[in-house]
């Protein structure tokens, strides 16, 4: 886990300068900065490693590695970082290379103290800017689970009760549909939240690790066990451990399963010492866990143990009336995180999208919002902009009869958006002329 | 390999013509506007062109105003400055506004389309990894 960063901004400083060191030690620290310092570059990565800082700034000349290289190493690894190269030697080249690289400012030596404290300043103020804008992205409370329709009210109203109790959850549905935020919701809101939230993919880890990674091991118990190791359920003590994609489960594995929540307590691999743990289990799953009861694949008792609250997450092509909200929320997350002012979809587009089966569920819609923000330049997303599969779902829009010259006009218009306007392409597309094309047109403006 | 589509903006239309020429032998793509909102102009309506030289002192709009536009309404489209006048504050603030490079005038053409190739190189290589991010993600998770 990372190390908690105080409030104080923490400098790291290199130069193999010492004077300069010294210098912006003296400038910085009575302003309130914690400045740390070293000579040359592996020191540096050395450093950033070890203890958490906010602001590097670092010399250009240094023998054998140089600040470009520390900036860029830097800039790759620590997102967060505020970075200031300095240089005795200023060139629009090297400006250009340092900011190309990654840094925020671009300070010439000998510099003074205003001006090295109002680069301080500009790089401290973007990175506050910086934070708050990842800050204002999970919605505190709700847990950023979105949804106006009455499916998710039903869905809200169980994450409550659930949050109440510490029984076992079941939470089935498809993939995408939202199954860990739930999961996440139930724990957070609950009295255990305190305690941590481990989250385990049962799919992900291959069968063989799987019983050591979830109970523990002892040394020696197989080789590779150098030492004792604490399996999740230890981890999770007190709190809530999610294992996703249940119905994956082997029936060893489920067997052990209903030894620790019928007794609390479980074996770590290698060792016959019972260890008691009071760790909540949420589980989910996108199979129909009482179809494989039926077959026998899945036990019974454990899934009447395990189905005591039962979240069933409707795929979203059965509450459409989300699909907006969630377009909406998604595409101003992406514009703010690539810092572009917002656009919009069209009425055809958001129709498109509100027809579509989203197969992937929310997942699909958060993926391709974020695709389109970088891929579309205009500050409006046509149809043409979307993938194919749903560029023509317009058209069996359900439960609605039209005349054919509706259907006509309605073909044009969804031809013309995919050509971007462009009109000798639509009737080319159409195979009628330009005049007749135009003529359709009118006639359609007319009628309207 | 399709051509590389390149807009070059500068108000000296002597330059524009040898440059023009120069870059098209070597197989460019060349459009060309005199100030910056006939470029914008031009970006608006052709969504191929990938990479825009920009002068950087022109009347009107002057080459950082445009960059400031032509990143916010097309982020995808890469822009090297190029400039008589370079000085260090011009080139930090044109890599902050986002620009892919920043030359100076008088400049070898050679140098001028390694930097093109390289700027049309990153913009669909970038554009390659949102198409296959997604695309993965989606067979990946396929129920
Ligand atoms: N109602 C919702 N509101 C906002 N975001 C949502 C909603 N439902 C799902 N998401 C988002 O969709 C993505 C997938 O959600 P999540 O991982 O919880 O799904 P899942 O059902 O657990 O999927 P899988 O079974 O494939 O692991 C996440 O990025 C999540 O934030």
């Amino acid at each position: 886990m990372a190390p908690k960063r105080s409030s104080r901004c923490t400098v790291l400083a290199v130069d193999d300068n010492l004077n300069t060191l010294e210098v912006i030690k003296r400038n910085l620290t009575p302003a309130g900065y914690e400045v740390v310092t070293c000579a040359e570059v592996p020191a540096a990565v050395r450093i950033l490693e070890e203890q958490p800082i906010d602001v590097l700034i670092t010399d250009y000349k240094m023998p054998r590695h140089d600040g470009l290289e520390l900036i860029t190493h830097a800039g790759e690894n620590y997102p967060d970082l505020g970075m200031i190269m300095v240089t005795g030697y200023p060139s629009i080249d090297g400006a250009v290379q340092a900011v190309k690289s990654g840094a925020d400012e671009y300070l010439a030596k000998p510099f003074t103290e205003t001006e090295l404290l109002a680069a301080m300043e500009k790089v401290t103020d973007k990175l506050a800017r910086r934070r708050q804008a990842r800050a204002a992205v999970p919605l505190p409370g709700d847990f950023g689970i979105l949804g106006c329709s009455q499916a998710m009210q039903a869905v809200f109203r169980l994450i409550d009760k659930a949050a109440a109790m510490t029984a076992n959850v079941l939470i089935s549905g498809e993939s995408g549909t939202g199954k860990e935020l739930v999961a996440r919701a139930i724990h957070y809101r609950g009295a255990r939240s305190a305690a941590p939230f481990v989250s385990v993919n049962c799919t992900a880890i291959p069968e063989s690790l799987l019983e050591s990674e979830l109970f523990g091991h002892v040394k020696g118990a197989f080789t590779g066990a150098k030492e004792d190791r604490a399996g999740y359920f230890q981890i999770a003590d007190g709190g809530t451990i999610f294992l996703d994609e249940i119905g994956d489960a082997s029936l060893n594995l489920q067997a052990k399963l209903l030894r620790i929540m019928q007794n609390k307590e479980f074996f770590r691999v290698g060792s016959s010492q019972i260890c008691k743990v009071d760790t909540r289990i949420i589980a989910a799953t996108h199979k129909n866990l009482q179809a494989m009861v039926e077959k026998g694949l899945f036990r019974e008792d454990l899934y009447y143990r395990l189905n005591i609250i039962d979240i069933p997450l409707p795929p979203l092509r059965e509450r459409r009336e989300d699909i907006a909200i969630l377009v909406n929320h998604f595409m101003s997350e992406f514009c703010r995180e690539m810092g572009r002012p917002s656009i919009t979809l069209s009425d055809r587009a958001l129709q498109a999208l509100g027809v579509y089966a989203w197969p992937g569920n929310v997942r699909e819609l958060e993926n391709l919002m974020q695709r389109l923000v970088v891929m579309v330049d205009g500050p409006q997303v046509a149809v043409a902009d979307l993938p194919p599969a749903m560029r023509f779902t317009i058209r069996s829009l359900p439960g609605e009869m039209r005349t054919l010259s509706q259907m006509e006009a309605d073909h044009i218009n969804a031809v013309l958006e995919s050509v971007g306007g462009n009109k000798s392409r639509a009737a080319e597309i159409l195979g009628i002329d330009r005049k007749t094309l135009r003529e359709k047109l009118k006639k359609q403006t007319g009628a309207n | 390999m399709t051509k590389i589509k390149v807009l070059l903006v500068d108000d000296e239309p002597s330059f524009v013509e040898t440059m023009v020429k120069r870059l098209h032998k070597r197989g460019l793509e060349m459009l060309t506007a005199f100030g910056g909102q006939e470029a914008l102009a031009l970006l608006d309506s052709d969504d191929t062109i990938e990479v825009v030289i920009l002068d950087i002192r022109m009347p009107g709009m002057d080459g950082m105003q445009t960059l400031k536009e032509i990143k916010g309404r097309h982020p995808l489209v890469e822009v090297i400055m190029l400039t008589a006048h370079g000085t260090v504050e011009s080139g930090i603030e044109g890599m902050k506004q986002g620009a892919f490079d920043y030359l100076l005038k008088p400049c070898d053409i050679a140098q001028l389309l390694d930097k093109v190739t390289e700027a049309a190189a990153h913009r669909r290589q970038h554009q390659e990894r949102i198409y296959k991010a997604r695309i993965q993600t989606i067979t990946l998770r396929k129920p």
